[in-house]
């Protein structure tokens, strides 16, 4: 196998090298951002509010709001709703479920951002600025479940955590326990003796000091548990330090937002200045085998036009389509790999610019002892390449001096 | 903001005790109604498992993820008993850190609902924390 995949490449002709910038532009560029509205707002990421729970929601607002007394004039926050309400029973053990419910909240997240600047998004702190509002949504419709790696790494910790439960029980048996406990059965088996205040009483003080052993011998497992260079529940810090999810199958991922202007500070009057979707969806293969991946992208108004790499159109009122895919296949235990890429990008508002398409193959195959073929053969957008026949072959040689440390 | 909002908002979103622990008593009555807990954890993804025991019998063994609606007994049969949970959440890369590990524990079916919740903070991912609830019934 080996010989016939070297004399593939060594038939291949070399072509030459010659592409414009466009032919750096990756699939990656189509990705849907993490965060919706802070992407559409250009809010940076360091300025944004992520509570996890109620309360410090709940915190986050009266900072942002003076206490509740007026309207935040920059507040960014990110949220996951299931995180936030009673739905937080989504645990780990559930992450590797692929029915809808659990995939759709443990996946939704939702973005808002309030800020203030002029026409040219520069916060100016005059009569030019106003107030600029963006919300966005992002969400699984499909996620594959775990591979065998994952499954068996959440075995391991699920193993480990049992072990320190039955440690933990039996380092939570300590005299003073059982002596206070002893106390407050007998209060209750007494009751007939005692009147209701001072059964009360005397169980809530037994309580108090039971509850201060219990806190005690808690703190000390905890303390054991933060210390990483002890040797005590090692298997289980592993376990979770190891722990990562890959998942193995089809997944599909949506994820939108709009930005709203308000030129007088009126919320009665808004002028929408960016919107966007985002679908992204394939199938992942872990490692090995073969993945697809595809992206679908429509901007409304975006700052920069994929399609229009001269910036000869104004961003006014301008909607763009862009779309890619990309596959690839990972073989013979990682050392053969082909992939392909393509990607169409077009402006769906405006006549002067005609939509086009991108497109490269790519293959490498590790012979070892730091030797690696690759091959890329494609057709830019445009450019010197396109003008050339539309296509681009590289055949690389790539022999590495020193130890046969692998080269990726 | 009227202080009567500001009051419901407190009670709708009341801090959980930064605490390991819970211990306390809960009030049972001589009826043959089931008393049952609820056991919810956040945030999205920790990994907990609970070995939960009435007395010296055990109700649930070392088991993954919240527990809801767990049977504790009737309320004439667990007067005078300790309700003991114990209970490890591991914060793994699932999970975005620092992140404020919260239990959330209620009781239904005694005399009264019981809820309270308890927290404590892992700051760097592969982190286990330790928590502990001791309820005893008593009428």
């Amino acid at each position: 196998m080996r010989n016939i995949i070297l004399a593939f490449f060594l038939l291949i002709p070399v072509f030459a090298w010659s592409q414009d910038n466009d032919s750096t532009v990756t699939l990656d560029l189509l990705n849907a951002p993490s965060s919706p509205a802070f992407n559409l707002l250009g809010i940076a990421p360091s300025a944004i509010e992520r509570p996890t729970d109620l309360n410090s929601f709940r915190v986050s607002v009266q900072n942002a709001s003076n206490n509740f007394t007026r309207l935040p004039s920059d507040y960014s926050v990110e949220v996951a709703p299931a995180s936030l309400a009673s739905m937080k029973n989504q645990t780990l053990d559930k992450f590797g479920s692929t029915s809808f419910n659990d995939v759709f909240w443990q996946s939704l997240g939702i973005s808002l951002g309030l800020t203030h600047g002029n026409a040219q998004d520069i916060e100016t702190n005059d009569s030019t600025s106003f107030a600029k509002l963006a919300c966005g949504v992002k969400f699984s419709i499909i996620r594959p479940g775990w591979s065998a790696k994952t499954k068996k790494l959440f075995a391991d910790l699920q193993t480990t955590q049992s072990d320190f439960l039955d440690s933990a029980e039996y380092m939570n048996k300590s005299a003073e326990i059982n002596r206070v406990k002893g106390m407050m059965n007998a209060l209750e088996t007494a009751k007939p003796q005692l009147d209701e205040v001072t059964k009360k009483d005397s169980l809530s003080h037994l309580a108090a000091r039971l509850g201060a052993l219990n806190q005690a011998q808690a703190n000390a497992l905890n303390k054991l548990l933060q210390d990483t260079t002890g040797k005590s529940f090692m298997a289980l810090k592993n376990a979770a330090k190891n722990f990562k999810i890959e998942r193995v199958g089809g997944f599909l991922d949506f994820a939108t937002g709009i930005a709203l202007d308000f030129p007088n500070n009126r919320f009665d009057y808004s002028l929408t200045s960016k919107a966007g979707g985002w679908l992204t969806g394939g199938y992942e293969n872990g490692n090995k085998g073969i993945s697809v991946l595809g992206i679908a992208r429509y901007l409304y108004q975006p700052d920069k036009i994929y399609a229009n790499s001269s910036n000869e159109l104004l961003a006014a009122d301008i909607s763009t389509f862009d779309c890619g895919a990309r596959l690839v296949y990972t073989g013979l235990e990682g050392k053969f790999t082909v992939s392909a890429e393509a990607l169409y990008r077009s402006v769906l508002t405006a006549n002067t610019i005609s939509p086009d398409w991108r497109y490269t193959f790519n293959t490498g195959y590790d012979i070892g002892f730091n030797k690696q073929l690759t091959l890329a053969l494609g057709k830019n957008f445009d450019g010197t390449t396109t003008k050339n026949g539309n296509i681009i072959a590289m055949l690389n040689l790539i022999a590495g001096f020193g130890s046969a440390k692998k080269i990726n | 903001m009227p202080d009567n909002i500001i009051e419901n908002l407190n009670a709708d979103f009341t801090a959980p005790d930064n605490a390991s622990t819970l211990t306390d008593t809960y009030q049972v009555n001589g009826s043959g109604t089931n008393v049952a807990f609820n056991l919810v954890f956040g945030p999205l993804g920790v990994a907990p498992m609970s070995a939960v025991k009435l007395d010296d019998a055990v109700l649930l063994s070392n088991t993954a993820g919240s527990l809801t609606a767990v049977n504790v007994g009737a309320n004439k049969d667990i007067a005078g008993k300790f309700l003991t949970i114990s209970t490890v959440v591991s914060v793994t890369s699932a999970t975005s850190v620092p992140a404020n590990i919260t239990l959330d524990f209620s009781l239904t079916g005694g005399t009264g609902n019981y809820q309270h919740s308890i927290m404590q903070t892992a700051n760097v991912s592969g982190t286990s924390v330790f928590f502990s609830i001791t309820i005893f019934f008593f009428t």
